[in-house]
């Protein structure tokens, strides 16, 4: 118990930073599942990236925290967006087994934290104990560093380049997917629906005349 | 700390004076305006009649599909970056494998253009 304590004490006093930003990120992921309005759960989730990226520039991925805004934030946020706009849910008033979702919440938190317990454990002892004194010792680290993205790319791309190739081939995947799932709605429907492009495209109704 | 710090410090400096200044000014717009909330005020405004629908309006999967291409392109255009900075220290196949990479995506991108994903075609 004693050893435990100092234990906590230990990461508290040298980790400040990283327990306020997994706090943060508790409470957003919390907010996201929590939330009615879906449009609020969406933004709470941007939230959560943003917040993902300061945690991964806390431990100076650099690169990949401004990955994640770009592609998280820019991209996919705006994706689950569009989801919300295109299905038109209406808001509900009450959540019927709320206790249930509650529990399972619980459950599938404490199911994540036993999983990344071996990673914070194995941080805390390779960056208090052998990191720091090799940092003191050793003038070169300061000097003679590759950045983040030059380390990224030498690895990605000599030793994983399978992987990389793969990559290619599930993104052309999704692309053809993606197109031939919306221009087949279109051929199905020979008329299409000029009232509705209206509707969205413009907001003064004598553009509309003046386009006829 | 480290080099790492030290260069992120300056824009961290700037980060957190935008947050400060950004609820400064809020709180500044709640303390100086007159607000006197109603529940008429606040509600949706349509003609008199109670609001019998959402104010968004469900629109065309093809916006949707401009974002996946746009997803699909900006994952490309990541995966240029550290291809062109450790140009030098990849061997044949780290510096081919990204040729063989983007011809897929041209492939794709020709293919959706052909099938039209990218025309509009309202008139």
């Amino acid at each position: 118990m004693r050893i435990l304590l100092t234990f906590i004490k230990f990461y508290f006093k040298n980790h400040m930073q990283h327990i306020i930003l997994c706090f943060i990120f508790c409470i957003l992921t919390l907010l996201v599942l929590i939330s009615i309005n879906p449009i609020h759960a969406t933004m709470c989730l941007v939230l959560l990236f943003c917040d993902a990226a300061c945690i991964l520039f806390q431990f100076q991925f650099d690169f990949f925290g401004l990955i994640f805004i770009i592609i998280y934030v820019g991209a996919i946020a705006v994706l689950f967006l569009f989801i919300i706009m295109m299905l038109n849910i209406k808001i509900k008033k009450k959540i019927s087994n709320s206790l249930n979702n509650f529990l399972f919440i619980i459950i599938s938190s404490y199911i994540f934290a036993l999983c990344i317990h071996e990673n914070i454990t194995a941080f805390i002892f390779f960056n208090d104990i052998n990191f720091e004194i090799i940092i003191k010792s050793n003038v070169f680290l300061f000097i003679d560093t590759f950045t983040n993205i030059e380390v990224f790319g030498q690895f990605f791309y000599n030793y994983f380049n399978f992987f990389f190739l793969l990559s290619g081939v599930i993104l052309l995947v999704a692309l053809v997917g993606g197109v031939v799932l919306t221009t087949q709605t279109k051929h199905s429907n020979a008329k299409p629906n000029k009232e509705i492009d209206f509707k969205q495209l413009s907001r003064n109704r004598t553009v509309h005349t003046h386009l006829k | 700390m480290t080099l790492f710090y030290t260069e992120i410090f300056k824009i961290t400096v700037l980060f957190i004076f935008s947050i400060i200044l950004a609820c400064f000014i809020i709180l500044l717009s709640y303390g100086f305006s007159n607000s006197n909330p109603d529940v008429e005020k606040v509600s949706a405004y349509e003609c008199g009649f109670d609001p019998y629908e959402d104010a968004r309006n469900t629109f065309d999967v093809k916006f949707y599909l401009i974002a996946i291409l746009f997803i699909i392109f900006d994952l490309e255009s990541v995966f240029f970056f550290p291809w062109c900075i450790s140009l030098s220290f990849l061997n044949s196949e780290g510096f081919w494998c990204f040729f063989d990479f983007t011809l897929e995506l041209l492939a794709g991108f020709l293919y959706a253009w052909k099938m039209g994903a990218f025309n509009w075609d309202i008139k």
